[in-house]
């Protein structure tokens, strides 16, 4: 007998819960009834407060407003990253990745013509000849005007939020728009089908919630994935070191203070502090591996880095458990955000992860019962892929650092700590330059040129000598330079600072063309 | 523009106003913004279509009297040769301001702030001895200056009519970007961006009960007004193109 996907029932709020059930409501509202039960008792982790371009899609997806989501969740613009003390630890140590590729990227060889530039005579920072985007960012600078559409960009944008006025945005929004049900109850139990289907789960007041397919957002705690069908955890710490946040609300010294309009994240001797600016106040955490500082230690490194102001605010201490669990759907269950896995906050990974589900889980809803197992194959696989690639992303950032103030940099640089994949990559690009053909997955989370500003912005230096295509003609990646200078000039000249378009926003608004 | 001033009889009793000067403020504007209740006029001879202000990037609609930034094609040695010259050119030198003192007493009162009628002391149509009177010698309005204060109150109220306008083209979704691609008699090539027009496909679907409605606002006329003036962006064109070949 065939049976039909009818009911989805999402068991968890927060951001993954409430993104994965607007976007399965959006597209399959008339079709499929979306049920979400939230527990009175569990407080969200609310930290991921760093998004990817891809939100702006999320959003239009869920037929949100971008005047309303940023008025709402007190949201600001976001231009890629800064990464402080990575490499040397010295003052003036720092590399942008940019959310633009480079200018010209893809045809022509701009890195060659960069290190040969280089070594020539002193230009720029990688990130500065080929992206006008940093240039936007160490001026505050908003990533387009008042006069462009909402979602339309100058130059390429996500956002900062604040995690729990979202989440309380999404779940408005999903409830009135989108027709969801919600249900505020405790999950007591897991009921099986014969099969090993989740039947349905018990409620401590509402009783037995049937479904056809069940989305755990549970957070940590993973209630069915992890908990009812016992999917082994793959615990990534042996690459990826940090184990503990301390996380705090910083209020702005000034209410017209300049808003950053990128992640500010400042290496520290065990971990990293990240700095993320909203309208109203900055959320900033440090992130350490606890075998490599004591808790005393961290605190005083946040301290130093927030100032005097630390004394009068609560710090939030939140431990991290690096890794993923080995699948990430079985039977009718899927895992969307923390229950699936976590790795740390670098590159906000975490939010572009439940985007990522939440949009195959949707697009690739399986009609009946008996597709639900290839759906199903083909989710762990892409997803699997995912988060490795993520992983060697972020394990990219550590390994080139120079820094000698504590073993955690020493450890991060040790071959066993760095997977096998990454190490083969590294050992092609000392040849030649990150290339779209080295990721050629359909299902890639990172581009080629984010390597490139990394390992170009951590001082990776090419072999040229053996570089085996090298140009005689450099007019094509001189021709680029100089565009990208230009660019440069007139976006400064003609972009308004992050903190006085947002001001606009709130009084005039984006028109939506 | 520079700061404007408050008139009154005693400072400004002999302020005199060359009104054949209003022109000379389209010197250098390629836009000129304009109010609904003369969109007919406005687009017998000007392209009428809508752009974003640049302060609020709330829509704004204007007539087009050039292709480019600060050209307009119908001023040549400073003569207007437009059959219509827009309100806000006519308004000249005239601007309705609020006096901060009546504006923070009314802020205690709850009444109603008074305008008060200013004027730019740097226009063009302030020539001297030449002109019309705004006062008699005895400190009475004269006919020129109660007409120049009712263009001042039909613009008040065209901005407001305005609002309603474009608020009403974007609930029925009507507006659509314009991109404009023009290649000169000299071969040379712009694109015109930032500029919108009413989406005829949407416009053609409208139910009759939309119709009528926006008959009774006294909307529908003003739709086709923007539709059919857009057809002068040619004879912007042919203009632009007789100046290339005289060069």
């Amino acid at each position: 007998m065939t049976h039909v996907t009818k009911k989805v029932v999402i068991v968890g709020g927060g951001t993954a819960g409430w993104i994965t059930a607007g976007r399965i409501a959006a597209k399959h509202k008339q079709q499929v009834e979306v049920v979400l039960v939230e527990s009175p008792n569990v407080a969200p982790i609310r930290v991921g407060e760093g998004t990817w371009p891809t939100m702006r899609n999320t959003l239009i997806q869920l037929g949100i407003r971008e005047t309303d989501f940023i008025r709402a969740c007190d949201a600001s613009f976001k231009q890629g990253a800064k990464f402080a003390k990575w490499t040397t630890n010295e003052a003036n140590d720092f590399y942008y990745h940019p959310l633009m590729l480079p200018q010209g990227f893809g045809q022509g060889d701009l890195t060659t013509y960069w290190h040969q530039l280089q070594q020539q005579a002193n230009c720029g920072s990688f990130s500065t000849s080929v992206c006008f985007q940093e240039a936007l960012c160490e001026q505050n600078l908003a990533p387009k005007t008042i006069r462009c559409a909402e979602f339309s960009h100058i130059a390429n944008y996500a956002y900062h939020l604040d995690s729990a006025k979202f989440s309380t945005f999404l779940q408005q929004h999903c409830i009135n728009q989108l027709g969801i049900t919600q249900i505020i109850d405790d999950v007591v139990a897991v009921n099986s089908n014969e099969n090993g289907d989740i039947a349905s789960v018990s409620t401590r007041q509402n009783g037995l919630i049937d479904g056809d397919l069940f989305v755990d957002c549970t957070g940590f705690a993973s209630l069915l994935l992890g908990g009812h069908y016992q999917v082994p955890f793959n615990d990534c710490s042996d690459v990826l070191f940090i184990d503990t946040a301390l996380a705090v609300q910083v209020p702005y010294a000034e209410p017209d203070a300049d808003i950053a309009s990128h992640t500010i994240s400042t290496g520290q001797p065990a971990g990293w502090i990240w700095d993320i600016g909203l309208q109203t106040r900055r959320g900033v955490g440090y992130v350490y591996a606890s075998q490599y500082t004591t808790e005393q230690q961290a605190q005083d490194c946040l301290a130093q880095y927030v100032g005097p102001a630390v004394d009068k605010l609560e710090v939030r201490k939140i431990p991290i458990r690096s890794g993923h669990r080995s699948k990430f759907w079985q039977n009718n269950c899927v895992a969307v955000g923390l229950s699936a896995g976590f790795l740390e906050p670098l590159e906000a990974s975490a939010l572009v992860l439940v985007e990522l589900a939440a949009e195959m889980i949707s697009e690739q809803l399986p009609a009946t019962r008996t597709v639900m197992d290839i759906v199903a194959k083909r989710f762990n696989e892409t997803f699997l892929y995912r988060w490795q690639k993520i992983i060697d992303f972020l394990k990219l950032h550590y390994i080139l650092s120079k820094r000698q103030d504590n073993d955690f940099w020493r450890d991060n640089r040790d071959p066993r700590t760095i997977p096998d994949s990454l190490l083969e990559l590294m050992e092609l690009w000392r040849y030649r330059a990150p290339a779209d053909l080295d990721f050629t997955s359909n299902n890639e989370v990172f581009p080629a040129a984010s390597y490139q500003y990394v390992l170009y912005g951590m001082g990776f230096k090419q072999t040229l000598a053996h570089t085996q295509t090298m140009p005689t003609d450099w007019s094509f990646e001189q021709q680029q330079f100089t565009q990208n200078q230009k660019m440069i000039a007139q976006a400064v000249a003609n972009l308004p600072s992050n903190r006085a378009l947002l001001d606009k926003i709130k009084q005039y608004g984006f028109s939506h063309i | 523009m520079s700061s404007l001033i408050a008139i009154d009889p005693v400072n400004h009793l002999n302020l005199q106003i060359n009104p054949t000067q209003v022109v000379q403020h389209s010197k250098e504007q390629h836009l000129i913004p304009v109010v609904l209740s003369e969109f007919e006029h406005v687009a017998l001879q000007y392209p009428l279509v809508i752009t974003k202000n640049g302060e609020s990037g709330q829509f704004l609609p204007v007539a087009m009297l050039g292709l480019s930034l600060s050209e307009n094609l119908f001023l040549h040695d400073d003569q207007f040769n437009g059959l219509y010259v827009p309100l806000q050119l006519q308004r000249q030198p005239f601007f309705v301001g609020v006096d901060d003192e009546e504006s923070a007493k009314s802020e205690q009162t709850g009444e109603l702030v008074p305008y008060t009628v200013c004027f730019d002391p740097k226009s063009p149509t302030i020539t001297g001895s030449e002109g019309e009177r705004i006062y008699t010698d005895d400190g009475q309005e004269t006919a020129f200056f109660q007409e120049a204060k009712q263009l001042l109150g039909q613009i008040l109220e065209g901005e407001a009519a305005n609002e309603q306008f474009i608020n009403t083209l974007v609930e029925l979704d009507l507006l659509q970007p314009l991109s404009i691609d023009i290649e000169y008699i000299d071969h040379s090539t712009q694109r015109i961006n930032g500029l919108f027009g009413v989406d005829q496909a949407k416009f053609a679907q409208l139910s009759g009960d939309t119709l009528v409605a926006l008959r009774e606002q006294h909307f529908l006329k003003a739709i086709y007004a923007m539709i059919i003036s857009l057809g002068h962006i040619y004879a912007l064109i042919e203009k632009k193109n007789e100046l290339l070949q005289a060069k």
